[in-house]
């Protein structure tokens, strides 16, 4: 019919002669753009092609190595770096997004000083230096009493600096306070009071059988997250007996918690009572537990005192599931006791900690899964008790110097501690801080830092580890190394029997020698040469061992005295997260993935039972006003499961928590006490749209996330459907993606990589609330009730690159369509924005952009060149990472081989900690991700659909098998696994 | 009917040439007839990342005066290119090759595939003006593809 001739002019004609009028009425105007010529060409350079760069993470204190990718000059993405033992290639959510600090459009872009007017002004450098110099030079004529500093953990030559510039100065080591707010000090004083140091012990759960976790939030924040989410699920690939059965006491399911079998949900503070119980199940002859410590007979005659009626009514936990616990670590050897966490940490954290190593000491774990002698601690974190002192000291005027790196206790510590209001009794306030925070607001000079992606610097996070930190590029404003300032500052006033470095650099290379050389290397220069292209020195340690102080055992095996019930209060329970952290620095791509349990963005919330909700008439998303001794606060309610009746739970990283917290220190260790105060709860009788990405936790019975158990780990696998379409052909590759969702822990890193490499725009909170969330990579979780509390399934969902892709046929202009290498490609310049894509898609992973993206300055400088900025109008998705397949095969093209398997890795897979995902060719039989496809426990989301997609998930092992220990009782009939939603 | 409808799609097209753009105005005139023609310098000499990269690169200022010290040096313009480099800013050229933001193009796959630089740049060594040849549209782009076997899926160019 369209060929038949027409009379006139055929539709056909039609729109060539319309296109060709269009296309030369539109040939667009010439953009001026420039080409700017370098002025010498950089060495390694090639424009177009990245260059890496290996340096330091220095998100937290874990120390993961990271390689830094960039494009002509800028960091474009971090990754981490494989040859660093610590984070072996993987990243966290919180340090793929240290990116967007180094970009951050509010950075100080030079130094300023507070003028007469009371304002901020820019001035030179020369002259903030001179002014330091001269102020701190006075101080040193006065004894130096009146100098302190606020400082992060510096466990490299940055450390080294402060501490002997300070010195030079006259002040002593206590007046350098070190501050880390989500430390575990009561962990260090437990190992000082039992054998004798003061030292953090590294743990290994990749060796332990089973794993407890007393509010220990280890795939999150807790110590070295990266490390012990690879090492969980190392456990979780093991097949049988031998996976890793890991238990969570504590009032509140973290996400960490997501990937527990068990859940004791004991009461707030009701930890210490569970952790002695256990040891009392563990020590008593009636148990028969062989193969204890030798220590173990001495600690069980002071252990009668705990009463299984007193455990049971501090803990609100039965019996029989601590004595289930104890036969269960009895068995499987070798177990991991951790914590506590900060959400367990009150204030008899010390007590406690000594528990769970007392735990670990009788288990026989102490030198095959809790190592000691491995802590590098050169600078460890101070008591928190200190910095009451130093804010009494400032209010009193004693302090007149007060130097601030990196740190903001005005943010991070409670608000009763009235840190600001301290800081302004101080005539002069110094701060290396990078961006405008509560220091700058009342600082006299601000000396902003370079980021560490822009400086020289070096880390010790262990034994063994030397990191190196190397700029990856120039800095983008007019920001200095603060240690080399602090240099600057002593060589101005001129203190030569400091005998202090000039140079920073210098310094740094020096110490990288005398490290090459203390591990032995034949030629120390060219082992410092490799060190800086491999991110540090790397050698082994040996962890040592140790003697148990019977005496000081057995001082902690008292429960203390009983807390008074407050009536009519909540258990107030303060929680990090993997996105928010301790707080103090906003950084938007952790503002705006959803976080992990409630998948709530921007802003901060409440967590309530639905009992507790019912109580106060209220749902998800109603506001409820929180009250404790320490302040008032309100908050939008998250009604679900995952916290007991009888307490309230509110995220750190925000004003709320801090503004609740009373300034109560554990006296043992001097580490802040997080639990340590009850809460009333009211409704405040309104309502806000919260910015939630998935409202509703519930499958609806569609079983989305597959469980097997782990006697029994295969699912059915019925034959394929019949098809009445020719199947496919793929003449080269067929790109394919296998999903462990038993090594999942739902950490958000892979979402934060995935806005980082794909130039994801941030919309923020209002854009959530009409679900628009950009996002193309997203964890859903799943809320279960099963006859202990609640249970939460995580699982990635992203374009699954169907094969039958219902997306494919619906589009009208052919913008959306499958590959020959299997991939379901977007094609943005063809996409017209009908969203009938995104209509027709059964997952839900297709984002449209309701309005042109924003990239602040010089956030921009962050896109990355191979990957389109999508413009309003026009539909997104996951590529599976196209630019990387791309480089891949250009490099393998260029070397005349094939693509090799695991060549190619996407942003998710690439940094996941537990390395959940595997991506490769699924034409390759003996590929990695052929092989888990073929897995028992391997199948397709709605596989019903027969959208065959090139995603396999492998369904979660589910562990129920509990141990009966002691007094025997019937088993408990399973519970049905009932819808329980926890949102709206 | 037909006539008349041509002709008012070319009223509406407001007179516009579909023909490249008009070559920019530079900052200093440089004549590539001269370069390549006349004096036979090879264009990957300039332009080294052809080869290696997706970007063919344009010379560094050091590249420039590595000749231009000893060559022609007494002249206005070379003065003028001397002096950038001797003071450290780089001059600023206008680009004349613009491919839209949502093509990935690589000069190196093209050189693999073993086609001449003038095959897409037109007779550079002819031209004192640098100007575009080639109509850069994406049917210019498809046709070629097309001929020699190359690929045609839409993510082989578009990002």
């Amino acid at each position: 019919m369209g060929d038949e001739p027409h009379e006139g002019m055929s539709r056909r004609t039609f729109l060539q002669i319309a296109g060709a009028a269009t296309a030369a009425g539109c040939t667009p105007a010439r953009h001026a753009e420039k080409l700017v010529p370098y002025l010498v060409p950089p060495e390694h350079i090639v424009p177009g092609l990245p260059l890496f760069y290996r340096t330091a993470c220095r998100a937290c204190d874990a120390g993961c190595g990271v390689t830094a990718r960039t494009r002509e000059g800028r960091v474009i993405k971090l990754e981490g770096n494989p040859d660093d033992p610590i984070g072996r290639g993987a990243l966290c959510a919180r340090g793929q997004a240290t990116l967007q600090a180094l970009y951050a459009p509010d950075r100080w872009k030079g130094p300023m000083r507070r003028g007469g007017d009371g304002k901020l002004a820019a001035v030179s450098w020369d002259d903030a230096i001179a002014a330091l110099a001269s102020t701190l030079d006075d101080e040193r004529k006065k004894g130096g009493r009146g100098i302190r500093m606020i400082t992060r953990g510096e466990s490299g030559s940055a450390g080294a600096v402060q501490k002997s510039v300070l010195a030079a100065f006259g002040a002593g080591p206590a007046q350098r306070l070190v501050l880390d707010p989500l430390d575990a000090p009561a962990i260090r004083a437990a190992s000082k009071a039992l054998y004798g140091k003061d030292e953090m012990p590294v743990f290994d759960l990749g060796a332990a059988r089973s794993v407890v976790a007393f509010g220990a939030d280890f795939a999150e924040t807790w110590l070295s997250p990266v490390e012990m989410s690879r090492q969980l699920a190392a456990g979780r690939g093991r097949v049988g007996d031998d996976r890793t059965r890991f238990t969570w006491v504590a009032p509140r399911l973290a996400m960490t918690a997501s990937s527990a079998d068990d859940w004791l949900a004991c009461r707030a503070g009701g930890e210490l009572a569970i952790a002695l119980g256990l040891l009392r199940w563990l020590t008593d002859p009636k148990n028969g537990v062989g193969d204890l410590a030798p220590e173990a007979h001495a600690l069980a005659g002071r252990l009668g005192a705990i009463t299984t009626a007193e455990v049971e009514r501090r803990s609100g936990v039965p019996w029989a599931r601590v004595a289930a616990l104890g036969a269960e670590l009895s068995r499987r050897r070798p177990s991991v006791v951790l914590g506590p966490g900060i959400a367990s940490a009150g204030a008899a954290a010390t007590p406690l900690a000594a528990a769970i190593a007392l735990a670990n000491h009788v288990l026989g774990n102490v030198g095959r899964t809790v190592l000691y002698g491995l802590d590098a601690q050169p600078d460890p974190p101070s008591p928190l008790g200190q910095l009451r002192s130093l804010v009494e000291e400032m209010r009193a005027g004693q302090v007149r110097v007060l130097l601030v790196g990196h740190a903001d206790p005005a943010a991070t510590m409670p608000a009763e501690l009235r840190f600001g209001e301290a800081l302004a009794k101080v005539p002069m306030v110094v701060t290396f801080n990078a961006l405008p925070d509560g220091i700058s607001e009342r600082a006299h000079l601000v000396l902003p830092d370079n980021h560490s992606l822009e400086s020289f610097g070096d880390l010790a996070p262990r034994k063994g580890v030397t990191l190196l930190e190397q700029p990856t590029m120039t800095p983008l404003a007019d920001t200095r190394s603060a240690s080399q300032v602090l240099l600057d500052v002593a060589a101005k006033v001129g203190l030569p029997e400091a005998k202090l470095p000039t140079d920073y650099y210098e310094f740094v290379q020096g110490r990288g020698a005398d490290e090459a050389k203390r591990i032995g290397a034949a030629d120390p220069a060219a082992a410092q040469r490799l060190a800086s292209e491999h991110g540090g020195y790397f050698s082994p340690a040996a962890p040592t061992t140790v003697t148990l102080s019977a005496g000081a055992a057995e001082g902690f095996l008292a429960l203390g005295a009983a807390p008074s019930p407050t009536e009519g209060a909540f258990d107030l329970v303060v929680f990090p997260t993997a996105l928010r952290g301790a707080g103090g620095i906003d950084l938007p791509w952790l503002r705006e993935v959803p976080d992990g349990i409630t998948t709530i963005n921007w802003t901060g919330w409440a967590e309530i039972s639905p009992a507790t909700a019912k109580l106060l008439g209220v749902a998800s998303g109603d506001v409820v006003a929180i009250t404790t001794p320490a302040g008032r606060v309100e908050l939008p309610a998250y009604v679900w499961p995952g916290v007991r009746d009888d307490a309230v739970a509110v995220p750190l990283g925000g004003p709320e928590a801090p503004t609740l917290l009373p300034f109560t220190v554990d006296p043992v260790s001097g580490g802040l006490a997080w639990r340590s105060t009850s809460a009333k709860l009211t409704s405040a009788g309104r309502r806000v749209e919260l910015p939630i990405l998935g409202p509703n936790a519930d499958e609806h019975g569609r079983e989305i996330v597959r469980t097997v158990s782990r006697a029994h780990p295969s699912l059915p696998h019925p034959p394929p459907p019949p098809s009445m379409y020719p199947a496919p052909e793929y003449p080269k590759h067929r790109w394919a993606m296998a999903i462990d969702l038993d090594r999942c822990t739902g950490c958000q890193a892979c979402v934060v990589a995935c806005y980082a490499e794909n130039n994801v725009p941030v919309m923020g909170p209002e854009a959530t609330v009409r679900g628009r969330n950009m996002g193309w990579l997203r964890i859903e979780r799943y809320f279960s009730v099963g006859k202990d509390g609640a249970r939460v399934d995580t699982m990635p969902m992203l374009c699954q690159h169907c094969e039958s892709a219902p997306c494919e046929p619906v589009c009208p202009v052919y913008a959306t369509y499958h590959t020959g290498e299997g991939l379901n490609a977007q094609v943005y310049n063809r996409c017209v924005g009908t969203r009938y894509c995104s209509n027709n898609c059964p997952y839900k992973v297709r984002v449209f952009n309701w309005r042109d993206p924003e990239f602040p300055a010089p956030l921009n400088l962050q896109l990355n060149p191979d990957v389109t900025v999508r413009s309003k109008g026009v539909m997104e998705k996951c590529t599976f990472c196209v630019q990387r397949i791309r480089y891949a095969e250009n490099l393998a093209r260029d070397e005349g081989r094939p693509v090799a398997d695991g060549e190619i890795v996407p942003a998710c897979a690439q940094t996941c900690p537990g390395q959940a995902i595997v991506f490769g060719d699924a034409h390759d039989p003996a590929s990695r991700v052929s092989v888990l496809a073929r897995d028992g426990r391997g199948y397709a989301v709605l596989d019903e659909l027969n959208t065959q997609p090139a995603i396999t998930y492998l369904a979660r092992v589910r562990d129920d098998e509990r141990p009966e220990g002691g007094e025997k009782q019937p088993p408990a009939p399973e519970a049905p696994r009932g819808p329980k939603a926890g949102g709206r | 009917m037909r006539a008349a409808f041509v002709a008012l799609l070319a009223v509406a097209a407001g007179g516009c040439q579909p023909s490249p753009p008009p070559p920019p105005s530079q900052p200093v005139p440089f004549s590539h007839k001269l370069h390549v023609g006349q004096n036979l310098i090879g264009c990957g000499v300039c332009h080294s990342y052809t080869a290696r990269g997706p970007v063919a690169g344009i010379p560094t200022m050091a590249r420039c005066n590595g000749c231009h010290r000893f060559v022609s040096a007494d002249k206005p313009n070379v003065q003028k290119v001397n002096a950038a480099f001797e003071a450290g800013k780089p001059l600023e050229w206008n680009r004349v090759y613009v491919l839209p933001d949502h093509v990935y193009f690589t000069h190196e796959r093209h050189i693999a595939a073993g086609l001449r630089c003038q095959q897409c740049h037109g007779p550079v060594e002819e031209m004192d003006v640098m100007h575009q040849v080639p109509p850069l549209s994406m049917g210019w782009c498809v046709t070629c593809h097309r001929q020699r076997g190359a690929s045609t899926d839409c993510w082989t160019c578009h990002k």
